[in-house]
């Protein structure tokens, strides 16, 4: 009987140079399997292969295909040429096999009944290192190791056993099981075409089994990066994007529906957070190859349903005995958590850092191996010596993780109530109108704000639709993501703005600092997120100030020179820089205008201690910076311009209005504390920390000092200058002045850890230590000041606003207005100045909205309410009521403090009006109050008649009432744009502008005249009857003004390469066209 | 020294800061005055007009106090009818009110402030108030059979005013149910006849206790026949008084009033052109009225004019009742220790009165409607002059009105010929 050796044929697959391909040959060629074939597949052109593989063995049969398909794609071509073959081997051409590994692997397959057998894979150079014993996979397709890296083998793995991936390199198939299984997925030319391979065998039933007799040596030279995937597919393509979308392929093609639903699901929220983590590590490629593989699913998905039809054909085993045998978990996640812990962040997300840290070992008690065979008496004591240094604390990157996380979760708990409890209205935490409303506030004709105004939309409410857009138009997101995260966020500024200056102990130390200041939590408790968004951002500013000046400190890399706007090297320039702390500043200030005048204050600390600080440096002109970054933010903000240079006198109020300096007293002002978090001796603790940093710091620490001091110092100043009233008008907001001191006082924190690590470190004993010590027991006694403020879950947020409980108050019928007064701090809408600690805001038909989070600081028709009110305050009014009902107010409320004091229950600042202002009020004969307490006092208009209304008589064109005049009107049911039946022939609407207005019967305007100076009279004549529409009718200027200003955002926005991929795209397009 | 520059710069920016913080004192909103004087008073609400007890305040005189033209827009509380009058500025107009047969209030809005106005009748004069109280005191409410006394409650503002009334009385404390928590609407007034609820008393105090809004008060004092006798301005509890102009040929007595938990000590004194008599003093108890008879004295010399200063170890309230005899003694209210706008008129006629200075300051007199002021009986005439030191000045003016403006520490009493 003729019993020869089952055939086989080994296939080898070879691509480009190979510079192992004789080596592989030559050791096929030398197997001890007596029926043995090569194969050999030359992967794209390589016409020297036939030589090369004729040198070493000439019977040796050389396929070349003339395109590069891939490693999979050969191996189905070279099976399909194939015939009466009972197992094959695939091979890459840079593996030795030892010369028994054929057979070894042939008669595992028969005493395993395997499908599939796979040698053990040792290093290329030195085999007693191994490489593969087998693989294991996760429900996501992650392919583990069975080893670790760079085990030596003692033969601890040599077991025959069942694993689910044989990986590439030498594998053993039965033809039969290939050909079931339609060979390689020709869609995997490499990288990831064993593990689907295996998979699909695994569902099939055929075991994967490791013989580790059988031995191959491996180069890896793909994985080791000595060569690039060159099949036509792949073109472009990183290692990266490829093993990605492989993996998910696999896994999209493997998994029966009810795993793939939940598969699918987790890897999508997997996904999104190494997409973040992506996005804050500026990974581009890893956010590139995370789309890329979903992009290439869907792009597929017809090749992948039929994929999974021939799948089914084939199955064996379902899912659940599939998850037997996989591991359990995520890889992916398991390495990352692993990387983190023991090697840092960079390592964990990929960033191979510049050199392996050197070991310190002078006075470091650390044991060596070489150590192990010291002759030192002490040796076996050497552990116990070790001495604890507080120097040591939170040094290594566990420890700045445990605390990162512990503030982590102090934030959490701090603000867990924020997420889904009801937002009063305080602050600028009015309710925003819907996404496409929020919109048309930027480009409406008209305004209900004050009085009604035509003045250009503030850009504000673009940056708000432009946030709206982001999260699908769910606006009510804004205000809690904003009220959460703006701090988190001006933190991690804090981190990165001392990046490369200070060590990360010090950075984060800075970065927790910057959030318990008091300044911040009052932001929060406030409702500010006006001033929120600038604490957000000037962080990130201020180190791109520093950039851009060239100051030693936060230098970059050198700015790339030759690049113009609309090139990708743009945003590497220092033009590209500059459009970017632009883009920055004006999105800052479009939300609070007087982060402008913080970003100068920025510019002008850097430059000062650029100029005369202890690291003399900078290359470019402060001066120019400044003007460049106001006339850009000016141009970009054109409308909020407009409204500036129009506001006259007003102008300069457009920063911010005087406010009383009640409860703003020095120690306030010193400890930046206004608000709900007063001044305490735990803020004061941080105050002295600082100013720690600013006198022991030296070198680099001493000049990031200088900057947080001079900025801090500025803000003081200004804050005092301006509570007390002696800058005029010009009155910048006192929160935003002490945001600015906050990133000021962080930096100076930073400086004094640094200043402790480096500078402190080695004096003699003096002075110096004993601050040092003092530092150090009183850092952290900074956060109790914090700890009673976790209780609430909303750093003393009030549960509930003023306005909530407005509406007992007002008319049940349409049409009026609400006037608001009180301090700037006070009021929880946006308004005008009437005298130090008195301004007034109105609202329509409700309280305040969405339509009335910005007041322009032209005042228009609104003058006349301001002088209304500036009468009252001085006493020169009893008859308020009457003049203010001319503007169709019904109600006055008087807000003391932000939000109403109840006891046991909120507790907000007491920012009082003037008492005269009270009395004044107490005064007047027709107006009566309904309601006192907690610090809003509410006052009924008697003389209220609607906020349209019509008249027994007419008016005359005078442009003040008569003394004793009254008008008697008759409210009317009248809604912008709504045909609505009115009763009377004369009618009063108090629209502002009045021109703008038409009263229209049956699409009649009625004879219209300006009364009292800016009151629409309206008479109906006899032939004029029946309901009527109140029409506004403007040219739409502005909304052609906001276009253009959303144009110029959108070019600014093509600077950043766009250009150039249009460019490039356009090219390729004609090329194609051409061709 | 290079190396400090940038914090020694932070340093003094900072010390600046620090300066101006402790150094520069905000003033009150140059635009909202903390206190009402006459020149931006912008409403006058003037209780007690009635014929009701014959001769009654009947006679309204309102000068423009401002430098500019003034319109005055006025109406009673039982009418709606407003009267509307155009003032110049310096100058005043006299009208006659409509006869009421109940105690009403007369309101006037002035539009730009600075108006000042009184009612007469009767002899008597009641100055018109320009703000309301929230709590409001009177003593030395005599109720004896023939006198009547009627409390007027004037509400200036918009706002329903809750007030109730409590009376201190020689059978201890009364709070008529009918005057508890009493209601008066935006612009009414109520009068309150408060002899027929506190009776045969000499000496009682009368407190009124607004819950919510303002009043302006005023007692007003009549004989059973009819006839106005005397008005009591009343308000706030005091420390020091001043009476001025007492005749020292009658008899002159001050009626107090201690509505503290504390004792107080009560001292009076006789102040003439050239010396004072030692304070006569006595003890005010807990809750209790006092009675200080300071004229007729042997240390007072029994022709002239005197001053009558009272002190007092805590707020009191005190009435001073002087007269040729006990069966014709007017009350009046005392002003306190302080500065302010004192307008006096007269319906016709010239008038004349007494400047008295105390506790130091000046007093500068001014002259309206065209007056002339003569001062001390000088040769000279002068619109405007100011004394100063301690002592009395008679002033006599050639127009019915002039008007008193006493500016530091100072105070003046004036009174018209005979009231």
């Amino acid at each position: 009987m003729d019993t020869r050796a089952p055939a086989v044929v080994a296939v080898v697959v070879t691509t480009g140079p190979g510079p192992g391909l004789e080596a592989t040959i030559a050791s096929l060629v030398a197997q001890d399997y007596e029926n043995l074939s090569i194969l050999v597949m030359a992967n794209g052109d390589a016409p020297e292969v036939v030589d090369r593989v004729a040198v070493v063995a000439p019977n040796t049969f050389v396929k070349v295909q003339e395109t590069n398909l891939g490693f999979a794609a050969a191996c189905n071509e070279a099976a399909s040429m194939v015939s009466g073959a009972t197992f094959m081997v695939f091979c890459h051409d840079d593996v030795r096999l030892q010369t028994s590994c054929v057979s070894q692997m042939v008669e595992a397959a028969f005493r395993q009944n395997a499908g599939i057998v796979t040698p053990k894979i040792v290093d290329y150079d030195d085999s007693l290192i191994l490489v593969h014993v087998g693989q294991v996979a996760d429900r996501f397709g992650s392919v583990r190791e069975r080893i670790e890296l760079g085990e030596i083998d003692h033969g601890q793995q040599d077991l025959e056993r069942d694993v689910f991936v044989a990986p590439g390199g030498v594998t053993l198939v039965r033809a039969d099981l290939f050909a079931a299984l339609r060979g390689f997925d020709p869609l995997i030319p490499a990288l990831g075409e064993d593990l689907n391979f295996c998979w699909r065998a695994q569902i099939a039933g055929a075991r994967i089994v490791v013989a580790p007799q059988a031995v191959a040596a491996h180069r890896q030279s793909l994985a080791r990066g000595e060569r690039e995937v060159q099949a036509a597919t792949t073109r472009g393509r990183s290692r990266q994007d490829l093993q990605r979308r492989h993996q998910l392929w696999t896994a999209l093609s493997c998994w029966g529906v009810r795993e793939l639903v939940l598969t699918v699901f987790l890897w999508l929220v997997l996904d999104v957070v190494e997409l973040v983590v992506a996005l804050i590590s500026r990974d581009s490629d890893r956010f590139g190859a995370i789309m890329g593989s979903w992009r290439f699913a869907w792009r597929h998905r017809q090749q992948l349903r039929t994929r999974r039809a021939e799948i089914e054909t084939t199955r064996v085993l379902d899912d659940e005995d599939i998850r037997r045998l996989q591991v359990g978990g995520s890889s992916r996640v398991r390495r990352f958590v692993e990387n983190l812990v023991y090697d840092g962040i960079d390592r964990a997300i990929g960033v191979l850092p510049p050199h392996e840290a050197e070991i310190d070992l002078s006075g470091d008690t650390a044991v060596g191996f070489g150590a192990s065979f010291s002759e030192d008496e002490s040796f076996d004591d050497v552990g116990s010596t070790r001495q604890f240094s507080l120097l040591q604390l939170f040094q290594n990157f566990r420890s700045q993780a445990v605390l990162v996380g512990a503030a982590i979760v102090v934030w959490v708990i701090g603000t867990h109530n924020l997420v889904a409890t009801h937002l009063p209205t305080v602050g600028r935490l009015a309710p925003l109108d819907s996404w496409w409303t929020t919109w048309h506030h930027f480009f409406a004709s008209w305004s209900p704000t004050g009085v009604g105004s035509g003045a250009p939309g503030m850009p504000g409410y673009a940056v708000l639709g432009a946030a709206g857009t982001v999260v699908f138009g769910r606006m009510g997101i804004l205000p809690r993501t904003a009220l959460i995260f703006a701090i988190p966020v001006g933190a991690y500024g804090i981190w990165r703005l001392l990046r490369g200056v200070l060590s990360n102990r010090a950075r984060i130390i800075a970065a927790i600092s910057y959030g318990l200041l008091p300044v911040c939590l009052n932001l929060i408790s406030g409702g500010r997120l006006d001033v929120l968004s600038v604490a957000a951002i000037l962080p990130f500013a201020l180190r791109r100030v520093g950039a851009i000046l060239e100051w030693e400190p936060f230098r970059g890399e050198e700015f790339v020179r030759d690049s113009h706007f609309g090139q990708r090297s743009f945003i590497h320039s220092r033009g590209g820089q500059i459009l970017i702390l632009v883009i920055q500043v004006a999105v800052a200030t479009a939300m609070d205008p007087a982060a402008l005048l913080v970003a100068l204050l920025a510019i002008g600390a850097v430059a000062f201690s650029a100029r005369f600080g202890v690291i003399r440096s900078g290359g470019y002109s402060p001066l120019r910076l400044a003007v460049r970054v106001t006339v850009a933010v000016a141009l970009l903000l054109a409308p909020l311009t407009a409204d500036t240079l129009l506001a006259g006198s007003r102008a300069a109020s457009v920063f911010g209005q005087p406010t009383s300096s009640d409860g703003l007293s020095l120690s306030h002002v010193l400890s930046l504390a206004d608000g709900a978090f007063g001044p305490s001796l735990w803020r004061y603790l941080m105050v002295a920390i600082a100013a720690v940093g600013v006198i022991a710091s030296r070198g680099p620490r001493r000049s990031v000092a200088e900057v947080g001091v001079a900025l801090y110092a500025i803000s003081v100043l200004l804050i005092v200058l301006a509570s007390h009233h002696l800058m005029g008008s010009f009155a910048p907001d006192v929160a935003t002045l002490m945001t600015a001191g906050a990133v000021g006082l962080a930096m100076c924190v930073g400086a004094a850890v640094a200043a402790l690590e480096n500078d402190i470190r080695g004096t003699s004993f003096g002075w110096r230590q004993v601050i040092a010590a003092g530092t150090v027991v009183c850092l952290p006694l900074t956060v109790v000041g914090i700890v009673p403020a976790l209780s609430t879950g909303r750093f003393e947020l009030p549960l509930t606003g003023s306005p909530d409980s407005l509406a007992s108050y007002t008319p049940s019928a349409s049409g009026y207005r609400v006037l608001w007064i009180g301090d700037p701090r006070s009021l929880p809408i946006a308004g005008w100045s009437v005298a130090p600690g008195v301004s007034i805001a109105t609202s329509t038909n409700s309280v305040p909205g969405g339509s009335t989070l910005f007041a322009p600081p032209l005042t228009g028709a609104m003058d006349v309410v301001l002088r209304d009110v500036a009468d009252l305050a001085a006493g020169r009014s009893v008859v308020v009521g009457r003049d203010l009902a001319i503007a169709g107010i019904s109600t006055i409320v008087v807000m003391n403090s932000p939000a109403p004091r109840i006891a046991d229950l909120q507790n907000a600042p007491l920012y009082e009006v003037p008492a005269a202002l009270m009395d004044s009020l107490a005064q007047q004969r027709d107006i009566a109050q309904v309601s006192r307490s907690g610090g809003v006092t509410i006052w009924k208009n008697t003389a209220y008649y609607g906020l349209v209304a019509s008249i027994a008589t007419p008016l005359s064109t005078a442009r003040q009432l008569v003394p004793g005049q009254q008008i008697d009107g008759t409210p009317q049911n009248l809604t912008w744009g709504v045909e609505s039946p009115l009763s009377g022939s004369t009618f009063l609407v108090p629209l502002a502008p009045s021109s703008a207005w038409s009263l229209e019967v049956k699409g009649h305007p009625l004879a219209r005249r300006t009364v009292l100076g800016w009151v629409g009279q309206y008479e109906r004549s006899g032939h004029s009857s029946g309901p009527a529409t109140l029409v506004l009718h403007q040219v739409p200027l502005n909304a052609i003004f906001a276009l253009a200003t959303l144009l110029l955002w959108g070019v600014i926005g093509l600077g950043f390469g766009q250009v150039e991929r249009l460019e490039v795209l356009i090219r390729a397009r004609r090329t194609v066209r051409n061709r | 020294m290079k190396n400090v520059r940038v914090l020694l710069a932070a340093g003094v920016t900072v010390a600046a800061a620090v300066t101006v913080s402790l150094t520069h004192h905000v003033a009150s909103s140059p635009s909202s005055p903390r206190s009402f004087d006459a020149s931006t008073v912008s409403a006058l609400t003037c209780p007690g007009v009635s014929q009701h007890l014959g001769d009654d305040l009947t006679t309204l005189r309102v000068a423009n106090v401002a430098r500019a033209s003034r319109t005055v827009v006025g109406s009673l509380d039982a009418t709606m009818t407003t009267t509307r009058r155009h003032l110049r500025a310096a100058h005043s107009v006299t009208s006659a009110l409509p006869a009421t047969a109940a105690m009403t209030t007369y309101r006037a809005d002035v539009y730009g402030g600075g108006v000042s106005g009184a009612l007469y009748g009767g002899g008597q004069l009641s100055p018109c108030s320009h703000s309301g109280e929230t709590e409001w005191w009177v003593a030395g409410v005599s109720t004896l059979a023939h006198q009547t006394a009627t409390l007027v409650l004037a509400n200036p503002a918009a706002t329903p005013a809750v007030v109730s009334v409590t009376a201190f009385t020689s059978a201890g404390v009364l709070t008529p149910g009918a005057d508890q928590g009493l209601t008066i609407a935006g612009g009414r007034s109520v009068a309150i006849n408060i002899s027929s609820q506190i009776i045969g008393e000499a000496n009682a105090a009368l407190n009124v206790h607004v819950a919510s809004g303002r009043i302006v008060a005023r007692l007003i004092e009549g004989t059973p026949g009819g006839s106005l006798r005397g008005i009591l301005l009343g308000g706030a509890l005091h420390r020091d008084l001043v009476w001025g102009n007492v005749p020292t040929s009658g008899i002159a007595t001050i009626n107090g009033f201690n509505p503290s938990d504390h004792i107080v000590s009560v001292s009076a004194t006789v102040l003439m052109a050239d010396f004072q008599i030692a304070p006569v003093t006595m003890t005010a108890y807990p809750h209790s009225a006092f009675s200080l008879r300071i004229i007729p004295s042997t240390g007072v010399p029994s022709v002239g004019i005197a001053a009558i200063e009272l002190r007092a170890s805590g707020p009191v309230a005190a009435t001073l009742r002087d007269g040729a005899s006990t069966t014709s003694l007017v009350a009046s209210s005392g002003t306190a220790l302080s500065s302010g706008l004192h307008l006096i008129l007269n319906a016709a006629g010239q008038a004349s009165g007494v400047v008295q200075i105390v506790g130091g300051g000046s007093v500068t007199t001014r002259g309206y409607d065209g007056a002339q002021l003569r001062v001390n009986g000088s040769a000279s005439y002068y619109r405007v002059r100011t004394m100063t030191g301690t002592g009395f000045a008679t002033i006599a003016s050639s127009s019915p009105i002039a008007v008193f403006y006493a500016t530091g520490a100072a105070t003046a009493e004036v009174a018209l010929d005979g009231r």
